[in-house]
């Protein structure tokens, strides 16, 4: 707290000092405050009332409170992570992509190193997708590949396994099948993407690759596979039981959710897998995509502030938040910047009215 | 590149009664352990400024943070330094009983009887009038829990239930909102939720019948020390570079103010031994007895 100082001298005063009239001059008189204290009658004091300016401020802190889906949201795969290939050149080779996020300014100064599990050195990977940083594994085997990111919010590590000899299973249909519906001259029915491998891929409509603001589509992830339907095999005359959960020999848990002539599905360890007749085994599942349903939402101590009055869910996954303009009484860091069309449209719900250049 | 920025700082443009003016006097700067303090009515001698049109607004918008102090004669009477704390108004009562709202069991607060309050104040408990204000506790004893406060998040007016509690016979008091005025207020405050960590850690919110000091939060206390003093550059700078006149008949030197006022009056003179030798030359200050006819503009004049 800043202390004022004013000082109240004779010179300061007009009205206080004794006046006095001599030959027609009027004028004052003193020597001192003293005399305008005790210059009156009987001592007492000629001082009148006083007037000072002051000055009174208020800091004040934000009383609003801080929503989760304000800012950028992204998880925390999305900004370490790796993928791997073959490496053709080295009879048992492998080959890491960094798919880290880049493109956003908090994860300029990121720092990634591999561990490839084999004992040799942690390895620093400076290139992103589409360079590959190569290793050649010399004894076959099971290794995990540890791919490490360090950036200003801590270090974030993404476990991978490969086996070495690598088998690629080979694409059967990579291109798919590409339906055109009739849409009666419509063509948002188009699908978007040809890359797919398993009928399921083709719901590829526009309004299935969008979603709020606050959070990051997840997509379906297929591909091929080995069948382990045979793992579900039980005795007896019918060996596939639809709902039958069984404990595998691995420990882990599945069972057959439905058989027809097309195909029959089941599920080993939480993961779909779909068997053809034709031979072909695949698996789907949905990406790691933050939607709001998956953010666990609870009383929130952290804006007691409004407490009972305005709650917003607690997000207790593992992800990286940007927080927006409502940051409040928070201690925050603020991760990111705007720097891109899909921050900008992300902003703080929506704070930035983007439009296309053949809108306006 | 930032993305902006904003200050957290605002003139106060906080009601005189929502202040109160602490004095503190003493005539020197010497070692004290006597504390006396008084308080100004901040009603009778702080007025806020107004704007007008030459600056924007009218005459009946409150500028904000500047604001006029009378500093009364019949205090403000002596040489010394008076010390003037500005500092939210006070509002004491006691809490009436602790709580929980029926509907929601998890909302804690505390409830006060707005009887207790002292009644200039009970303007203010309205609902949501409380908002923002600052809760501190007492001990029994009288003194004041230090380095402990909690902030009102929501006042209501409640009245109390009775309610079953689901496993005994007994019946607990909780609260319900009402929506017309009642004589108790539910004052939710913060923190008084438990952190996730550790469900049991409730935050002390205080205790029924527990006295308590609410204050708003208007404004930053402010300190202003004025000092009445003897002389300050100024005055000693009339002495220097004031106009003077030595009256050579009489030897009556007069130095005069910027405002050509008597400011001191002195006889100038000299002692001499029986040889007429020049032992001292003189400069007397002659107090109250001032020759009025050394007034400059009557010098001046001649």
């Amino acid at each position: 707290m800043e202390v004022r100082k004013i000082k109240i001298s004779p010179e300061v005063l007009i009205f206080d000092i004794r006046p006095e009239t001599y030959s027609g001059f009027t004028f004052g008189y003193y020597s001192g405050l003293t005399e305008i204290l005790s210059g009156g009658t009987n001592g007492d004091s000629l001082l009148t009332d006083l007037s000072i300016p002051i000055f009174l401020k208020q800091d004040y802190s934000d009383v609003g409170y801080y929503s989760p889906f304000d800012g950028d949201l992204t998880h925390c795969n999305e900004n370490v992570n790796f993928t791997f290939v073959i490496d053709e050149n080295q009879p048992n080779g492998i080959c890491i992509l960094n798919t880290s996020k880049r493109n956003v300014t908090y994860l300029s100064g990121a720092t990634y190193f591999v561990d490839w599990g084999d004992g040799s050195p942690i390895e620093e990977v400076i290139d992103f997708i589409p360079v590959t940083t190569c290793h050649n594994y010399l004894v076959e085997g099971t290794y995990t590949i540890s791919f490490s990111g360090s950036s200003i919010f801590g270090l974030f590590t993404q476990n991978k396994n490969v086996t070495i000899p690598f088998v690629v299973s080979p694409y059967l249909d990579p291109d798919g099948t590409v339906i055109f519906p009739s849409n009666n001259g419509s063509w948002s029915g188009s699908p978007s993407s040809q890359n797919y491998i398993y009928f399921f891929d083709s719901n590829n409509s526009v309004t299935e690759q969008i979603s709020a603001a606050y959070s990051n589509i997840p997509f379906i992830v297929s591909g091929q596979t080995k069948s382990r339907l045979e793992e579900l095999r039980v005795y007896g005359p019918n060996p596939f039981i639809d709902g039958l959960m069984l404990t595998l020999e691995d420990g882990t848990t599945g069972m057959t959710a439905s058989q027809s002539v097309n195909f029959t599905a089941y599920t080993i360890n939480d993961q779909t897998y779909l068997d053809y007749p034709n031979g072909q085994s695949v698996f789907y599942c949905f990406s790691q995509g933050l939607t709001s349903d998956m953010l666990t939402a609870s009383g929130l101590t952290k804006f007691e502030y409004l407490m009972n009055i305005i709650e917003q869910p607690e997000i207790q996954s593992y992800v990286f938040i940007e927080r927006g303009k409502y940051s409040g009484m928070e201690d925050f860091k603020r991760m990111g910047e705007i720097n891109n069309v899909g921050s900008l449209r992300k902003y703080g719900l929506g704070f930035f009215k983007v439009r296309n250049w053949n809108d306006i | 590149m930032a993305t902006g920025n904003y200050g957290i700082v605002r003139p106060s443009d906080v009601s005189p009664e929502d202040v109160e003016i602490i004095l503190h006097y003493t005539p020197s700067r010497d070692l004290t352990t006597d504390f006396t303090l008084t308080q100004l009515d901040s009603i009778q001698y702080l007025r806020p400024y107004y704007s007008n049109a030459s600056i924007g607004g009218t005459e009946t918008e409150l500028l904000g943070g500047l604001y006029n102090l009378t500093l009364p004669a019949d205090q403000f009477n002596a040489l010394g330094i008076y010390t003037l704390y500005f500092r939210p108004a006070q509002i004491r009562t006691l809490i009436n009983d602790c709580g929980v709202l029926s509907s929601s069991p998890n909302t804690k607060g505390i409830i006060i009887n707005i009887q207790d309050v002292p009644s200039e104040f009970r303007n203010k408990f309205t609902n949501q009038g409380l908002v923002g204000f600052r809760v501190e506790y007492l001990n029994d004893n009288g003194t004041k829990i230090p380095n402990f406060f909690r902030i009102i998040t929501s006042n209501f007016y409640c009245e109390p239930v009775t309610q079953n509690l689901v496993n005994t016979s007994q019946k607990s008091v909780r609260y319900r909102y009402s929506e017309g005025s009642t004589n108790l207020m539910f004052c939710t405050l913060t923190p008084s939720s438990s952190p996730t960590t550790r469900p049991n850690a409730t935050p002390f919110i205080g205790a029924p019948a527990q006295n308590i000091i609410i204050t708003n939060t208007f404004f930053n206390p402010a300190v202003v020390e004025v000092e009445i003093v003897e002389h300050d550059a100024s005055t000693l700078a009339i002495a220097l570079y004031g106009n003077q006149t030595k009256s050579i008949e009489d030897g009556i030197y007069t130095i005069y103010d910027s405002g050509n006022n008597i400011y001191k009056q002195y006889n100038l003179y000299e002692i001499r031994d029986q040889y007429n030798e020049l032992l001292y030359e003189v400069r007397q200050d002659r107090g109250d007895d001032v020759d009025f006819s050394k007034n400059f503009a009557n010098i001046i004049s001649t």
